[in-house]
């Protein structure tokens, strides 16, 4: 029986390589970077469930390495990649050198890159010390630490602003689908474990779909505050002791300077660095968002041994990552089988 | 009134639904600040919703700072919608009486502001050469092919 190559070793990536471990399938998972788990390593607890992501990525990681079919390559960059289904070569730069490992079938799994919003001037990042973006933010709680950069003490107050690489002619038009989801969980979970914290979160239109839904009602009934508002601004104010930011509350028209000791980008999804040179060597096609074109239904291209699954074909949230997972795994394996 | 159905001739486009409202236009407009009956995002929403008062005199109080330009994420040009209302606004005779008087002093003398004998006299003991009112044949011709002495 012949073996099925994954590239990307997040989430997305694992699930297709436990899946296919259990079903006996010869695997290897390909991460460029020198650990596995992806974007979801750097958080604490997942949205929407409030699960340990360290727990979800570990328990897998174990299984697949306790099994015999997979073999998991780390710090592994794609060099290149021929031949066609059922005779792909790949080769791969590892620390100890090129390796060539042949497939019948290419899972990829290369997830997404968290937007950096350098270019937006108007909110200050990079220019202010208490600017920063959800991932940090994300870390830092995860570390069981909640400070300013600039003064190293607890924040009295934190404001979310949402939609930032999303949803903009500028950056990105599409919606990153889980920055909602994420905001709110981590602003439910600092206001459960610092209660004097003033919580805000300034939003165009809250997507907290099924279950997450229960979230966002859950941080408005613990004292989050919603402001309907893109804010035009982020200003230092009385030697950087506190960020002002200005804004229209498009609920009724009022113009507000709102204080604040830290603000939180919620910064959406790009496209991964090298998803250009790597869909014209496996010959499939990317959408005008940059990311990963899929033909007619999910994790399916158009060719043949290729699949696609979690966020290469666009933002997706973990549950979804881990359908597509192990749909990726299932499709593979019935090819294998045909 | 329902400005849409001549949005194209004013604006060069009758897409204006990308707009979502979020704000950032009237956050940032410095008019806003000190005259909040101004309100660009309102005046976006009310184009779409085909609801523009023409008459509302604060249509005019737009800067054009370019600050809504330069911030909508949507790239809706808010500025040039204020601009599409004014334009409507004024061809149907719905244009401040300020804004009308200034449009004749210009179709009369040439300048936007009358010669008077204040400065006649000044321009004197300065050694100045004397104001003529002369208004150009290029400007009358602008006037009456943009609509201009009709909305007055």
């Amino acid at each position: 029986m012949g073996s099925v190559l994954i590239l990307g070793g997040g989430i997305t990536g694992i699930q297709a390589a436990f899946n296919l471990s259990q079903l006996g399938i010869e695997t290897t998972l390909v991460e460029r970077e020198e650990e596995l788990g992806g974007n979801l390593k750097n958080l604490g607890s997942t949205f929407p469930e409030g699960k340990q992501a360290s727990d979800l990525i570990e328990n897998k990681v174990k299984k697949i390495r306790s099994s015999q079919k997979a073999t998991i390559l780390t710090g592994a960059e794609l060099s290149s990649i021929t031949g066609e289904s059922p005779n792909f070569k790949a080769s791969l730069k590892t620390s100890k050198g090129t390796q060539e490992v042949e497939s019948e079938s290419i899972i990829v799994a290369t997830g997404f890159k968290p937007f950096d919003p350098t270019s937006m001037k108007h909110y200050g990042f990079g220019q202010y010390e208490d600017v920063i973006t959800a991932l940090y933010l994300a870390r830092m709680i995860k570390d069981g630490e909640l400070v300013r950069s600039s003064n190293g003490k607890e924040p009295a107050s934190v404001t979310f602003i949402q939609c930032i690489g999303s949803r903009d002619l500028r950056t990105h038009t599409y919606c990153s689908c889980f920055c909602c989801m994420y905001a709110v969980h981590l602003a439910t979970v600092i206001k459960e474990k610092y209660p004097q914290c003033m919580l805000n979160i300034l939003y165009m239109d809250i997507r907290t779909p099924f279950c997450a839904e229960l979230n966002y009602e859950e941080a408005r009934r613990r004292g989050v505050k919603f402001y309907r508002s893109k804010p035009a601004r982020v200003r230092a104010n009385e030697g950087n002791k506190h960020l002002t930011i200005q804004f229209e509350d498009t609920l009724d028209g009022e113009l507000r300077f709102l204080n604040t000791e830290l603000v939180v980008l919620s910064i959406g999804a790009s496209p991964p660095d090298g998803t250009d040179s790597l869909a014209s060597s496996l010959k499939i096609d990317c959408e005008e968002s940059g990311f990963f074109k899929c033909e007619q239904s999910p994790v399916f291209t158009s060719v043949k041994g290729v699949f696609i699954a979690g966020s290469a074909s666009g933002p997706k949230d973990i549950s979804s990552c881990l359908a597509e997972g192990s749909a990726a795994a299932a499709q593979a394996a019935i090819l294998l089988k045909e | 009134m329902d400005l849409r159905p001549e949005l194209k001739d004013y604006y060069g486009t009758d897409n204006v639904y990308a707009c979502y409202q979020c704000g950032t236009c009237t956050g940032g407009c410095p008019v806003h600040r000190y005259l909040p009956e101004y309100n660009v995002r309102q005046i976006v929403k009310d184009i779409i919703d085909g609801e523009i008062d023409l008459s509302d005199k604060s249509l005019w109080y737009c800067t054009t700072c370019y600050i809504c330009y330069e911030r909508c994420p949507q790239q809706v040009k808010p500025l040039y919608l204020v601009q599409a209302a004014t334009n409507s606004a004024f061809k149907k005779g719905l244009a401040p009486e300020s804004i009308k008087e200034m449009n004749r002093i210009v179709l009369k003398c040439g300048r936007n502001s009358e010669i008077t004998s204040i400065a006649k006299k000044q321009r004197k003991t300065l050694g100045l050469p004397e104001l003529k009112e002369n208004v150009s044949e290029d400007y009358k011709k602008i006037a009456e092919l943009t609509g201009l002495s009709k909305g007055l």
